[in-house]
């Protein structure tokens, strides 16, 4: 997904990864998810956190089954583009959490 | 029968390129199961996988963009309920994703036939299920939750 996010840092520790993450709001993807009303996409988020979990994991992750996946708040890009990402893996599960501040943005408990 | 061509469908759905995910759309009410008193809904929606899609990466379209196909499938399905002209292409936003299996992602020229039936209607929120088919070989399945806030007239009457 071109220009949607940047890594800013990564930490990866066993089975668990945390990746510190700047949204573009001038992303191209706006001008479609809505115009004149900016919402970060859902599963904007969540191939953003495929992507990343691709990183740090060193492997081309897909999902199997996606058990539950929840979006929890909407991201305006304009007035919020800094979060964080927590990865963990066991096996074949995985799970992430994706927040803002102290707002949960997006869960997900899959298999890879 | 309802049916919508890729120029109708932005009648009914607020996405705009690159986001739309979505070139056609049937509707039919098949019988039985009625919902509180509201026929069973199901919508059948289409789309042809090209390389240039937002969601293609990889040789494939991926998980995420065959999801957002079958959200905005029900975004569709939400705007057709609309009897309101100026309420057909509501924002709705997916809350939940549950159980979805994904078999195999599509490659470019692949055309995608899925079929959205909504099992429930709760509040402000529409549950679906959800199945994605290349020719009959079914490529994903799963529940999609989907939030409609009201709009601003209605509660403003509230």
């Amino acid at each position: 997904m071109t220009d949607f996010y940047r890594i800013l840092s990564q930490q990866v520790t066993d089975n668990t990864a945390v990746v510190h993450i700047e949204l573009n709001p001038d992303c191209k993807v706006y001008e479609g998810h809505f115009p004149g009303l900016p919402i970060a996409p859902g599963m904007c988020h969540l191939e953003m956190i495929r992507e990343c979990a691709s990183l740090v994991w060193q492997q081309a992750v897909r999902f199997g089954t996606i058990k539950r996946l929840k979006f929890m708040q909407p991201i305006d890009p304009r007035m919020c583009t800094l979060l964080t990402l927590t990865l963990t893996r066991e096996g074949q599960n995985m799970t992430a959490l994706l927040v803002s501040g102290e707002q949960d943005i997006v869960k997900l408990k899959a298999t890879i | 029968m309802i049916a919508l061509d890729s120029r109708q469908i932005l009648d009914y759905l607020p996405h705009r390129d690159p986001m739309v995910m979505l070139d056609g759309v049937e509707m039919t009410v098949e019988p039985p199961v009625p919902l509180k008193g509201e026929e069973c809904m199901v919508v059948y929606a289409t789309l042809l996988v090209k390389e240039t899609n937002w969601f293609f990466a990889d040789g494939v379209l991926t998980e995420s963009g065959l999801m957002e196909h079958m959200a905005q499938s029900v975004c569709v399905c939400i705007g057709l309920r609309a009897n309101n002209e100026q309420h057909r292409a509501q924002i709705g936003y997916l809350a939940e994703v549950k159980n979805m299996t994904i078999n195999r992602l599509p490659m470019a020229g692949e055309q995608l036939r899925t079929r959205v039936e909504v099992v429930a209607l709760v509040d402000e929120a529409i549950v679906v299920s959800a199945e994605t088919q290349v020719n009959t070989e079914t490529i994903a399945k799963g529940m999609l939750t989907i939030f409609v806030p009201p709009v601003e007239e209605e509660r403003r009457a509230q």
